[in-house]
C-alpha cells in the first residue's frame, strides 16, 4: 500500500454520545480511521454497532461529543459560518438507507434532484435547471422524462438511482452511502453497485460504504473497517480482512454469512462470538489501534499484540 | 393460460435472438402521473356523504354572502309589527301543514295569515318584530362564516408556526412552549370570555378576542406532533446534508407534507368555533340585537318556544347541518388523506 | 416415497384495486412432502407472499381467487369456511412473518402467547399449556426461561422475538410451517442462529417449511428444493443442488450472478425492474429484460420444459429447436461442477 496516497478524510478519535435523560447512549465510542482518495471503504457491522451514526456524525449531521473530523487537512467539526458550511456541504455528500423514506413524497423528481443546485446556485435559469436534471436521470440510468413523476410511481432499485443522482448533482468528492442497498431486491442491488462503481471511476469519487451485508461490503471496497458496539475492532484490506481475519468478532461475523452454494453451506461452521473476552472487559480504555501486519490494524492492548501475531501466522502457514 | 397460445406457431424464425433495445424502454412508467393531490381528489370524490358536504357549504357560503347585497343591517332592523310571529308560508303549498301559513292553536290548525294582505308570503315565516326570519337566518349564518375563517385564520396563522416551531426546535423551547398551551387549554374558553367583558362589550370583538387566544392550541399540537415525526424522516436529513436553510426545510419539506393534517384540523376547528360563537350569543354574552347571528335567533325563537317552536327549529336546523356537513367534510377528508395509499 | 401433504394446482388470484386488476398469481402449482424444505425465491412483486398467504387463508379483503386448488390433505383449503380455517390455523398449518417487532402482542405475557394456541386447538389446560410452552422457549433457546415466560415483548430483542414466534408457530407441531422472510429483519449472526435452530427444530417436530425469501445464501442453507418466482408464476423449479449448479432459465442465471461470491471479480445485474401486473405480458414474463430472449418469448409463453425427474424449467431455451446459448461465465463454472458432482454419484 502506497504511503503517498492522499488522505481525504481523517477520522481523529471521533464520540459520539446520546443522552436520554439520564442514560447515555455511547453510539460512536472513539474510532479512529484514515480513507484515502479514491478508495471505497466499507464499514461493516451489526445493528447498534454504531456504523450509520458515525456516517451521519462524519458529515456533521450529528454534532460529535468528541473528536475531530479532517476533510481535506481541514477540521469539518469547526466551521465557523455559512459558506465554509456550504462548501462543505458541496463536497461530501450522503445516500440514504430507505428509498421510500429518503425522498420528499410531495416534490417532483425534478425538485428533489435540483435541490442542491438550488441551495448552490449551480444553475442560472430554469431550462439549464432542467436540463442538468434530465442528465444526471441518464447518467443513473432512468429516463429523461421521468423528473416529473413522483416519488411513489417508482421501485425501491428506481428510488435509490433517483437519491443517488440527488447526491450527485452538487458534484461532491467523497460520499457517505449509507446501507444503500438493503432494502432493495437482490437482482437490483447488484444493478445500484455497478452504478456506484461506474460513477467512481467517471468521477474521481472516494466512498464511505456502510453495510452488514458482508459479501457485497467485500466486493466494493479496497478497505473494509468492523465495527462492534460504537467500537472500531479492525482495519484493514478488504480481502485481508476477509480471508485472514484476525479479532474474534470479525471471524464470528464472516462465518455466518450465507453463501449461494449449496456444498458450502452444508460445510460451514458458525463460530460463536465470546464478549468479554476481548471486548467489554472492563478493558476497553487501554485498547488502541495496533498494526499487526502491513496496514491491517487491530484494536488491543499491548499484552494481546502476541495473540494476534500468532493468529496471523496461523494463516501463513 | 395464454390467451393465443394456439394461435401462434412456432417456427425455425421464432427462436431467433431478439437484441435488447435501451434499457430506456426497460424503466418505462406507464401511466399518468398523479400528484398527492390529484390521488387525494380521486379517493375524495367515491366518499359520497364527504362530497354532498362539500356541496352543501359551498350553496350555503355562496348563499349567505351572496345576500349582502339586498339583506343588511338596514333590512334587518326594519320591523313590520303587523307581521309578528308568523309561521311559513310558501306559495302553491296550501296542502301541507306547516308550510301554508296554518300553525297549531290549541290542537287546531288556524290560519295565522287570515288578516294578512293575499301575496305575501313568509319562506320561514316572522319573528316578534315582524322580520323575515328567513332574512334573519341568512344574515345569522353568515356570521357564522365569518366566525369560521376568523378561527381558521388563527389556526393557520398561529397554530401552525407555533406548531412547528416547537416541534423542530424540541428541548427547552418545546417544552416551555406546550406547558403555555396547557395553561392556555386547561381555562375554559367561557371563562376567557366573561374575564374580557370585564372591559368590552359583548359582541362580535370579544368572541374574535377568544378564539384568537384559544381556538389554535389543537392545531397547535398536531402540528408539533406530526413535526417531531417528520424532522426525523429521512428526506429531512438528505435535505439538511444537501445544507438546506431550516426556514427552507419547514416550508419546502414540512408544511407540504403537514398539509393533510392541516387542512382535516381547520375543518374540525370550524364547527366548533361556529358553536361556541353560538352558545354565546345563545346565553347573552356574544352578539346582541339588533345584531343576529343564528345564537341569537335561537334565544329569541327560544322565548316563544312553547306556541311558536318554528322560530327556534329553523336556525337550530341550520346551525346542525351546517356543524354536520363540515364535520363530515373532515371525516372525508381525513380518509381522502390516508397516507396508507400513496406508498 | 415421499408423503405429499400439499398440492397446490394451478392456482390464480388476482387484487381488485382503483387502478384496475393486479393478476397477482398467474397459474402457479406445486407441491410440498412430509418433512421437507422449499423455498420460494423472488423478488419483491413476484407474489411468492401472497401464494404463503392463500395457504393459510390470510389474503387481503380485495383479492379474489380467479381458480385453482390447494388440496390439504384431500381438502381443497380455497372453499372451505373462516371456521374450518380456525381449527386448520396454528394447529396444522403455521405462519412466521417477516418483522418480530409488530408479530407479538405488547400486552400480553409471552409464556401466554406461546400457550395460547395448545389451549385452544389441543384442548390442554392452562397448567399443562404453560408447562409445554416453558418446554418450547427452552427449546428454542431463550436463557433464563422459567423467569421471561412472564416477560412481556418489549423486554427481548429481535432476535428473542422472533424465537417466541417460531415456539407460537411449532408448539402445536403443524403438519406445514410458512416462514415468509423470517430472518432478513434481522443480523447476520442472529440470521445464523435462527435458521440452524429452525433446521434443527425440523427434525425435531417433522415438519415441511415453505421458505419464502430473497436470499439466495439463505436458500443454499436451508431448502430441499427450490421454487423461482417471477411475476406471479414460477420459472423454474429444482433441487437446491439442481438450480444452484444446474440452472437452466436467464432469470435464475441473472439472480445467482447478482450476488458476489468470494471470487466475484464483477456483478452483473438485470437491467430493468419486473412487469406491472395490471397488464401482465404475454409470453414469458421475465422476456423484457432477458438479454437471451428470442422472439418467441414474446408470442408465446414457454411450458416447462423437463430437465431431470426433479428438475424443469419454463424457458424456450430447452426447445429442442432453440439454439446452444452460452451462459455467463459464472453460471458456466457452476454446470462443470455439476457435471463434477453427476460424475462423482455414477461411481
Amino acid at each position: 500500500m502506497p504511503e503517498e496516497r492522499k488522505k481525504i478524510l481523517e477520522v481523529k478519535h471521533l464520540k459520539q454520545y446520546f443522552k436520554n435523560g439520564r442514560t447515555v447512549t455511547k453510539g460512536v465510542d472513539d474510532v479512529s480511521f484514515d480513507i484515502y482518495e479514491g478508495e471505497v471503504f466499507g464499514l461493516v457491522g451489526e445493528s447498534g454497532s454504531g456504523k450509520t451514526t458515525t456516517g451521519r456524525s462524519i458529515l456533521q449531521l450529528y454534532k460529535p461529543t468528541a473528536g475531530e473530523v479532517l476533510f481535506e487537512g481541514k477540521d469539518v467539526t469547526k466551521l465557523h459560518g455559512r459558506d465554509e458550511q456550504l462548501a462543505f456541504r458541496r463536497d461530501a455528500q450522503m445516500i440514504f438507507q430507505d428509498p421510500y423514506a429518503s425522498l420528499n413524497p410531495r416534490m417532483t423528481v425534478e425538485d428533489i434532484i435540483a435541490e442542491g443546485l438550488d441551495i448552490h446556485h449551480l444553475v442560472k435559469d430554469k431550462a439549464e435547471r432542467r436540463k442538468r436534471v434530465e442528465d444526471l436521470l441518464e447518467t443513473v440510468g432512468l429516463n429523461r422524462n421521468h423528473a416529473s413523476r413522483f416519488p411513489h410511481e417508482f421501485s425501491g432499485g428506481q428510488r435509490q438511482r433517483i437519491g443517488i443522482a440527488r447526491a450527485l448533482a452538487v458534484e461532491p468528492k467523497f460520499i457517505v452511502a449509507d446501507e444503500p442497498i438493503s432494502a432493495l431486491d437482490v437482482s437490483i442491488q447488484a444493478q445500484v453497485v455497478n452504478l456506484m462503481i461506474d460513477l467512481k471511476k467517471q468521477r474521481d469519487l472516494t466512498y464511505l460504504f456502510i453495510a452488514h451485508d458482508l459479501s457485497m461490503v467485500k466486493f466494493i471496497s479496497d478497505r473494509i473497517g468492523v465495527m462492534h458496539y460504537g467500537k472500531l475492532l479492525e482495519v484493514g484490506d478488504a480481502d485481508e480482512v476477509y480471508d485472514h481475519p484476525l479479532h474474534d468478532y470479525t471471524k464470528s461475523l464472516i462465518s455466518a454469512v450465507p453463501q449461494p452454494d449449496p456444498e458450502i453451506e452444508r460445510s460451514r461452521k458458525r463460530i460463536d462470538y465470546e464478549y468479554g473476552k476481548f471486548e467489554g472487559d472492563g478493558k476497553d480504555d487501554q485498547r488502541s489501534m495496533h498494526e499487526i501486519r502491513p496496514g491491517h490494524f487491530v484494536k488491543c492492548t499491548d499484552d494481546e499484540v502476541a495473540y494476534y501475531e500468532k493468529v496471523a501466522q496461523s494463516y501463513e502457514k | 393460460m395464454d390467451q393465443d397460445a394456439s394461435n401462434v406457431k412456432i417456427t425455425p424464425e421464432s427462436f431467433e435472438h431478439v437484441e435488447k433495445g435501451d434499457t430506456q424502454s426497460a424503466e418505462h412508467i406507464s401511466g399518468p402521473s398523479l400528484s398527492f393531490m390529484q390521488n387525494v381528489w380521486i379517493r375524495f370524490k367515491s366518499n359520497k356523504a364527504a362530497m354532498i358536504s362539500a356541496v352543501i357549504i359551498i350553496v350555503m357560503v355562496v348563499i349567505a354572502f351572496g345576500s349582502s347585497f339586498w339583506i343588511n343591517n338596514s333590512s334587518l332592523v326594519k320591523s313590520a309589527p303587523q307581521y309578528a310571529n308568523l309561521p311559513a308560508k310558501w306559495k302553491g303549498f296550501d296542502w301541507l301543514n306547516g308550510l301554508n301559513g296554518k300553525i297549531k292553536q290549541n290542537g287546531v290548525w288556524t290560519d295565522a295569515y287570515a288578516s294578512v294582505p293575499a301575496g305575501k308570503y313568509f319562506v320561514a315565516g316572522t319573528d316578534y318584530l315582524g322580520r323575515s326570519l328567513a332574512q334573519r337566518i341568512i344574515y345569522g349564518t353568515k356570521i357564522s362564516l365569518i366566525v369560521a375563517v376568523v378561527a381558521a385564520f388563527f389556526d393557520l396563522a398561529i397554530g401552525i408556526t407555533y406548531g412547528i416551531i416547537s416541534g423542530w426546535k424540541g428541548g427547552m423551547t418545546d417544552n416551555i412552549m406546550q406547558r403555555i398551551i396547557e395553561i392556555i387549554s386547561s381555562i375554559p374558553t367561557l371563562v376567557i370570555v366573561v374575564l374580557m367583558l370585564v372591559v368590552l362589550k359583548p359582541g362580535i370583538t370579544s368572541i374574535i378576542l377568544a378564539l384568537a387566544i384559544s381556538s389554535w392550541t389543537t392545531m397547535a399540537r398536531q402540528i408539533r406532533a406530526e413535526t417531531l415525526s417528520l424532522k426525523n424522516e429521512e428526506y429531512v436529513l438528505a435535505a439538511r446534508s444537501l445544507g438546506e436553510s431550516t426556514f427552507k426545510i419547514a416550508t419546502k419539506h414540512l408544511i407540504p407534507n403537514l398539509s393533510s393534517i392541516i387542512i382535516i384540523q381547520t375543518m374540525y376547528t370550524i364547527p366548533s368555533a361556529i358553536f361556541f360563537e353560538a352558545f354565546l350569543s345563545f346565553i347573552g354574552i356574544g352578539i346582541s340585537a339588533p345584531e343576529t347571528s343564528l345564537g341569537v335567533l335561537l334565544n329569541e325563537g327560544q322565548k316563544n318556544f312553547q306556541f311558536l317552536p318554528y322560530q327556534m327549529w329553523y336556525p337550530a336546523a341550520v346551525l346542525c347541518v351546517l356543524m354536520i356537513a363540515f364535520n363530515l367534510l373532515g371525516d372525508g377528508l381525513r380518509d381522502a388523506f390516508d397516507p396508507k395509499g400513496q406508498r | 416415497m415421499a408423503n405429499r401433504i400439499l398440492d397446490v394446482k394451478n392456482l390464480k388470484i388476482d387484487f381488485h384495486t382503483y387502478a384496475g386488476e393486479v393478476k397477482a398469481i398467474r397459474d402457479v402449482s406445486f407441491h410440498l412432502d412430509e418433512g421437507e424444505t422449499l423455498a420460494i425465491v423472488g423478488e419483491s412483486g413476484s407474489g411468492k407472499s401472497v401464494t404463503t398467504r392463500s395457504i393459510i387463508g390470510l389474503l387481503a379483503k380485495n383479492s379474489q381467487i380467479m381458480g385453482g386448488q390447494i388440496l390439504f390433505h384431500g381438502k381443497d383449503l380455497l372453499k372451505i369456511s373462516e371456521k374450518e380455517w380456525q381449527q386448520i390455523r396454528g394447529n396444522q398449518i403455521a405462519m412466521i412473518f417477516q418483522d418480530p417487532m409488530t408479530s407479538l402482542d405488547p400486552t400480553m405475557k409471552i409464556g401466554q402467547q406461546i400457550a395460547e394456541p395448545l389451549i385452544k386447538h389441543k384442548g390442554a389446560s392452562k397448567k399443562e399449556a404453560w408447562a409445554k410452552a416453558l418446554e418450547m422457549m427452552k427449546a428454542v433457546g431463550i436463557p433464563n426461561a422459567e423467569e421471561r415466560i412472564n416477560q412481556y415483548p418489549h423486554q427481548f430483542s429481535g432476535g428473542m422475538r422472533q424465537r417466541i414466534v417460531i415456539a407460537i408457530a411449532l408448539i402445536c407441531e403443524p403438519e406445514i410451517l410458512l416462514a415468509d422472510e423470517p430472518t432478513t429483519a434481522l443480523d447476520v449472526t442472529v440470521q445464523a442462529e435462527i435458521l440452524d435452530l429452525m433446521k434443527d427444530l425440523q427434525k425435531r417436530v417433522k415438519t415441511s417449511i415453505i421458505f419464502i425469501t430473497h436470499d439466495l445464501g439463505v436458500v443454499a442453507g436451508m431448502a430441499d428444493r427450490v421454487n423461482v418466482m417471477y411475476a406471479g408464476e414460477f420459472l423454474e423449479k429444482g433441487t437446491v443442488d439442481e438450480i444452484f449448479y444446474n440452472p437452466q432459465h436467464p432469470y435464475t442465471w441473472g439472480l445467482i450472478n447478482s450476488m458476489p461470491t468470494l471470487t466475484s471479480e464483477k456483478l452483473e445485474s438485470i437491467p430493468g425492474t419486473p412487469p406491472d401486473l395490471l397488464d401482465p405480458p404475454k409470453g414469458d414474463p421475465f422476456a423484457p429484460r432477458n438479454k437471451y430472449a428470442m422472439k418467441i418469448d414474446a408470442q408465446m409463453k414457454p411450458p416447462f420444459f423437463k430437465v431431470s425427474e426433479t428438475h424443469q424449467a419454463a424457458t424456450w431455451l430447452l426447445h429442442p429447436d432453440a439454439p446452444k446459448v452460452t451462459p455467463p461465465d459464472e453460471i458456466v463454472r457452476r454446470w462443470e461442477h455439476y457435471k463434477e458432482l453427476q460424475a462423482a454419484d455414477k461411481d
